[in-house]
């Protein structure tokens, strides 16, 4: 046990077949007989639809169907969600809502809104025969100017996406206390403001999309085989707003994901057109994605304009931060697509005593691919705005960003803490985790590491970035575990690993908690036929949520073991505990291992299900410093240092969760650096391949230094907080700060992400 | 991809006649440009004429020159320890083609025929005045590059080796697109008997050119401070998401300055 107790660098159970080409993906598991679909997807970003003729189509041998919109409404299967409720947070007007939520359907039917758009689905015997068929599918497309540009769609007069929401307004929405914050900016002695954009992004999985759908005549269900971070979310989605029958007759199962990061979280139109094709057709349907239908069809993340201003004190203490933010929603609102811009603004009080904080929110159409949670999901877009935003000050003060933080750090003496916009902070050791983070990045060495660089004609700059998450705290999970007398354990969530390492961590867990190899504790996940409810894999919550209702299965186990082993030690059952793995006889040194309760299980063994449902969410804090070296000839950087200070309360297994920094850290950098989706003017994708989208390569990346000094959350039984998106918050703005910092020494004003040499060239060429 | 024949000849005269026979017919060199252009369905060959058994491939050094076999890898090249000998610069420039997977399968004769506006190998041939040699000709470098994805070889004709002069010094200077990582910039600088040539790639919508004001102030004096007030005009240039033409006139000079210093 003592390998896999709590804390230990258990290596990943996974790896061996993921790393070796074993992985069992969508596509690895086509079904015999299945089936092959293609999407034909709009090129054009905004036109009406004339006519599409599926003839020529339908008459290449081998064609199986050619779905069009006009088939699904016939067909009576309903749209996809367009968004869920607004958040409602102090200062949120109760009558607060959209403007506009506008139909998504499957397939398109009268106009399309974005080059991808989906169209027409071509059902083959092969894949290559229905790519055949669909290049003869003619559309006749009467072509509309269209907008892509965020703050072009937001503009009076601009072309409308919509006809029911003129001003492509799907929402306004605020929070917090607007008076408050003017009488603060009233009374301030400096105000600073600063405009950021925060870029669009294509996710890039590894993995492209894809889904099998089997139908079942004899019983009206179906079986949908895809990769999703929410098999039950998506079970309920397909059954109610799609297929409208009982969920119990949806059946979820996932495979092995190859990365997911938010995109493969809400459905998507190809997911219930298999079902619907397998139910037509009378056997299983199978859409694989290419690359290419993910760069114009997979949601899209970020993409706001925002101004920030802080109010400062004469002695450089927040009095309050106002902050106006332009949101891309797409062309349509995707099923979360209000979520990032909104539900985690409350991110935006970081690790300050902010007394007043004023946010209002616009969400925008436009002629783009809807946008979706990614990474942080709205968290990461405000620790950027904020902590550029407080580097800004810094710089406009002439003080050190350190200084200037430590000024206004909350400390361990305030909590609980109410913040501006209600979150309820409960642990943490900001200043502490301050200067370690100082300490470790050798702030003081800065200056000869500057002269160094100097000495060989480059710039250099430092930056932080100090935040503070709120996650693991929104939804309850439930987890259900069986020891057979084999004494084997089986346990079974609706958390979905996508990559994170779940068979892992959740065998540690249960290893660690009741003393059981963890080669004889299997871990079943993705299939809602096995776990009737559950909510899924998100916003860093798999252990602090879904571990913490393993763990709570794992005691109801024991309580259901105790009898057994109490017959075993010849004991009464009250005198029996459990501690270390073994059952004790309290007040003796008589025990007994599992071996002796597995021996007196009946055929069927024990079974045990527990349920977690957090208080309060957790709050994962961090400080992170980078230094940066630019060329100025050229205008490419690079980052030179990089070393974090983390606080994810108790660590399970560290080394996943520097795993998981990691990954984070380097999408941080990604949109810092260089990541960014680009149309034209008439709204084709100019980053529609890795010839032109850049993701960050190994050697964009330094070394990441990481040290944990945590402080259990209170907030759930592990103690845990939730490591799996801090890096994506920090990675952006500390890369940026750092950036900053040395452009800012060259009267450089502004720069946004990403930060292209050709941009860093400009910036410093005026 | 669409379907197409596919031939595998083993002599010369038998590639040129199947290619000679179809309408629509493609030679396939190593195919890290005409295999993705397939995949897409950006072409509908006949038949594929795949010359990787024509013996095309190799390296010979001789006291004057470098030839190189049409079939020969940029992995061939960058690792040919004579060719690091004779011209490291030509080496270093096979080196950085691409990744591990394109230097393994990509080859010079197939780079030079597709002739891409952002493939390095035409910075090194037109630098250094090299010979390219086809099945029935000699072409002088400065005859071969006539603009973007053109050349001067026929329909049908297949280019068997290239000789290069080898410099008394050279150097190949890279700005790589921090996407494809193909050349955003490439400037290789020779010093010839003849006098210095400098050639750019990735830069021009005409692909490939030679830097007439920077050949003339080098010739006269081979140090990056002879080029510090060359500019070079943006018209022309090209310009994309990832760089403007005058951020691509500026590379330029840092790169040739670069170039001089390093060769």
């Amino acid at each position: 046990m003592g390998a896999n107790a709590f804390g230990q660098n258990v290596t990943r159970r996974e790896d061996l077949r993921l790393l070796t080409g074993r992985g069992s993906y969508t596509a690895d598991q086509i079904p015999p007989g299945s089936a092959h679909a293609v999407m034909l997807r709009s090129p054009h970003a905004h036109a009406t639809i004339i006519s599409v003729d599926i003839d020529a189509a339908l008459a290449v041998p081998g064609v199986l169907a050619v779905i069009t919109g006009p088939d699904i409404e016939a067909a009576g299967l309903g749209t996809i969600a367009a968004g869920s409720p607004l958040a409602k947070f102090l200062g949120t007007p109760a009558d607060q809502d959209f403007a506009f939520r506008p139909p998504h359907p499957l397939l398109a039917t009268a106009t399309v809104r974005f080059v991808g758009d989906p169209v027409a689905m071509v059902v083959a015997e092969s894949e290559v025969i229905a790519i055949d068929a669909a290049e003869l599918i003619v559309i006749d497309y009467d072509v509309r100017p269209g907008v892509t540009s965020t703050l072009a769609s937001s503009e009076p007069g601009a072309i409308a996406v919509w006809p029911e929401a003129p001003d492509n307004r799907c929402f306004r929405w605020q929070a917090g206390d607007e008076t408050a914050v003017d009488a603060a900016f009233t009374k301030a002695a400096r105000v600073v403001k600063l405009d950021v954009v925060n870029n669009r992004i294509h996710v890039a999985s590894m993995e492209n999309r894809g889904a099998v759908g089997f139908h079942d005549a004899a019983s009206e269900s179906y079986t949908l085989l895809t990769g999703t971070q929410m098999p039950h979310g998506l079970r309920d989605e397909l059954a109610v707003d799609i297929f409208r029958i009982p969920p119990e007759r949806i059946r979820v199962r996932v495979a092995d994901v190859g990365g997911s990061f938010g995109i493969k979280n809400a459905m998507y139109p190809e997911q219930a057109l298999v079902l619907f094709a397998a139910r037509k057709l009378g056997r299983p349907v199978t859409w694989i994605g290419g690359r290419s239908d993910s760069f114009v069809s997979d949601y899209q993340a970020r993409d706001n304009i925002t101004t920030g201003e802080l109010a400062l004190d004469a002695d450089g203490h927040f009095l309050g931060l106002r902050v106006r933010t332009v949101a891309s929603i797409g062309a349509y609102l995707a099923p979360k697509g209000q979520l990032s811009p909104t539900t985690n603004t409350p991110v935006l009080a970081g690790v300050y005593r902010l007394p007043c904080i004023h946010v209002a929110v616009d969400g925008v159409f436009s002629n783009t691919a809807p946008t979706e949670v990614y990474r942080g999901a709205g968290r990461p877009e405000s620790v950027y705005l904020l902590e550029r935003l407080v580097d800004q000050a810094a710089h406009e003060l002439g003080m050190a960003p350190w200084d200037l933080r430590a000024r206004n750090l909350l400390a361990p003496d305030a909590w609980p803490y109410r913040t501006a916009l209600g979150l309820i902070y409960d642990s943490g050791d900001f200043p502490g985790i301050l200067e370690a983070a100082m300490k470790q990045a050798d702030v003081a060495g800065f200056e000869a590491r500057k002269v160094v660089s100097e000495a060989k004609g480059m710039l250099r700059g430092i930056g932080m970035a100090q935040y503070c998450e709120r996650v693991a705290g929104s939804w309850s999970e439930a987890a259900w575990m069986e020891m057979k007398p084999d004494g084997r354990v089986r346990v079974m969530s609706s958390a979905m690993s996508n990559g994170q390492g779940h068979e892992t961590a959740f065998a540690q867990l249960v290893s660690a908690q009741l003393g059981i190899d963890a080669d004889f504790i299997e871990i079943i996940q993705g299939d809602t036929a096995r776990t009737p409810f559950g909510h899924g894999t998100g916003g860093s919550a798999s252990l602090g949520i879904a571990g913490a209702a393993i763990s709570a299965a794992g005691n109801t186990l024991v309580q259901k073991a105790i009898p057994l082993a109490a017959d075993a030690l010849e004991a009464a059952e009250v005198d029996v505990t459990f501690a270390a793995g073994r059952f004790v006889v309290a007040g003796t040194d008589r025990t007994v291992g599992w071996e002796a309760v597995a021996a007196r299980m009946e055929a069927d063994g024990l079974a045990a299900d527990g349920f977690y449902k957090p208080s309060n969410p957790t709050f994962p804090n961090g400080c992170h410093f980078a230094e940066v070296e630019i060329d100025p000839d050229t205008g490419e950087w690079r980052i030179d240092r990089y070393t974090m200070v983390h606080d994810f309360g108790r660590a399970l297994n560290p080394m996943l969760l520097e795993g998981q920094m990691q990954g984070g850290v380097a999408q941080g950098i990604g949109q810092a650096l260089c990541e960014r989706v680009v149309h034209d003017e008439s709204g084709q994708v100019l980053s529609g391949s890795f010839m032109d989208y850049q993701i960050p390569r190994a050697d964009d990346l330094p070394t990441l230094e990481l040290i944990q000094r945590p402080t259990p959350s209170p907030a759930n039984p592990l103690g845990v907080k939730g490591c799996g998106e801090a890096g994506a918050a920090g990675g952006s703005p500390v890369v940026m700060n750092a950036l900053f910092d040395a452009l800012w020494r060259r009267g450089v004003r502004k720069i946004d992400m990403p930060a292209t040499p050709e941009r860093v060239w400009m910036a410093l060429l005026r | 991809m669409y379907d197409f024949a596919y031939e595998k000849p083993t002599a010369i005269a038998a590639a040129l006649a199947t290619l000679k026979s179809h309408a629509d017919s493609k030679a396939l060199a190593g195919g890290q440009t005409f295999i993705p252009v397939l995949k897409q369905r950006l072409n509908k060959p006949s038949v594929v004429v795949d010359l990787a058994k024509l013996g095309l491939a190799g390296i010979n050094v001789t006291p004057n020159a470098v030839v190189i076999g049409a079939m020969t890898t940029h992995g061939a090249v960058g690792g040919s320890a004579e060719v690091n000998k004779a011209i490291p610069a030509l080496a270093h420039l096979a080196s950085m083609i691409g990744d591990w997977q394109v230097r393994h399968r990509g080859t010079i004769g197939g780079s030079l025929a597709n002739n891409d506006p952002s493939a390095c190998y035409p910075a090194a041939v037109l630098a250094l005045g090299a010979t390219i040699t086809t099945d029935r000709r000699t072409i002088l470098a400065d005859d071969y590059f006539q603009g973007m994805f053109t050349t001067a070889l026929e329909e049908g004709e297949l280019v068997t080796s290239i000789s290069f002069p080898i410099p008394e010094r050279a150097a190949y200077m890279k700005f790589r697109n921090p996407a494809s990582r193909y050349a955003m910039v490439g400037v290789f600088v020779a010093k010839l008997p003849a006098g210095v040539r400098v050639a750019i790639t990735g830069a021009s919508q005409g692909g490939v050119f030679r830097h007439a004001q920077m050949e003339r102030a080098l010739s006269a004096n081979f140090a990056a401070s002879a080029i510090a007030d060359v500019t070079t005009p943006a018209d022309g240039l090209n310009s994309d998401i990832h760089a403007s033409a005058e951020y691509r006139a500026h590379l330029i000079g840092v790169m040739a300055k670069r170039a001089v210093e390093a060769a």
